[in-house]
């Protein structure tokens, strides 16, 4: 008997170690407890564990109560306010390179004819030039052009 | 070129450009209105007649929509078959 009560009492020393480690690992993760209002606490739980009834048992989920707060507060802001600005300065980086290649990939949907040399023979295109008429109107190669305009310039003298 | 002028003016520019620095496009004008002439007469601005590289009278360059020359010729060059041609290849481009 005396056998059986010893192991008992051997099994619940046992069982209260592990029971300590968690309210100080709690503490560490609330800097705003004083130390001295967690050093209590620590001893509870074991007094917890052998006594249910007991009436020291009762601030320990109190201060679960108040830990949990701190802890579930904390960490957010940091992980939602350090992501933002890093999207931020990834994005208007890249915002600028990929717009212009954009604007200037648009244009190159129509193919553009190679240039005709300007020159005074057949092929070449016919250099600019201007006319007055008898009106006193004045036409010129770049609003015949214009007009999608073909034109036949006959060179006369009266004489 | 009378009788070609009016079958297509509606789709070819025709000038008649005087080459004489001496002649206004009023005595032009009025050359043309003694002889019955249909198309409008014009002096050149400038260095057009240089720049064109117009020697002589009589000259012709025809110039499609693009401003490309597809005809030109000098003094007693072509004629009223040729000229017909140069005015149907005008009038047949885009």
């Amino acid at each position: 008997m005396a056998a059986l009560v010893f192991t008992l009492c051997l099994l619940l020393a046992c069982t209260a170690t592990p029971s300590d480690s968690q309210p100080e690992s709690r503490a560490r993760y609330t800097a705003t407890a004083p130390l001295a209002a967690t050093a209590p606490p620590a001893a509870q739980p074991v007094a917890a564990a052998v006594s249910p009834t007991d009436a020291t048992a009762q601030p320990a989920p109190s201060l679960a109560a108040e830990t949990a707060p701190t802890e579930a507060t904390e960490p957010p802001p940091t992980a939602t306010l350090l992501p933002t600005p890093a999207a931020l300065q990834t994005v208007n980086p890249t915002a600028s390179p990929t717009e212009a290649p954009t604007a200037t990939s648009a244009p190159p949907t129509e193919p553009v004819p190679p240039p005709v040399a300007s020159g005074t023979k057949e092929g070449q295109r016919i250099p600019d030039f201007a006319i007055t008429l008898a009106d006193g109107s004045v036409v010129t190669s770049q609003l015949l052009l214009e007009a999608n305009q073909p034109t036949f310039l006959f060179f006369f003298a009266t004489w | 070129m009378k009788t070609i002028y009016p079958e297509y003016q509606n789709g070819v520019a025709f000038y008649v450009v005087g080459t004489d620095p001496g002649e206004t496009v009023e005595k032009l004008d009025a050359f043309a209105q003694r002889n019955a002439y249909p198309w409008p007469m014009a002096v050149a601005q400038g260095s057009m007649l240089r720049d064109l590289n117009i020697l002589v009278q009589s000259s012709k360059i025809a110039f499609d929509s693009n401003g490309v020359q597809v005809y030109r010729d000098g003094y007693g060059g072509g004629g009223a078959k040729e000229w017909r041609a140069v005015f149907e290849q005008l009038s047949a481009l885009p």
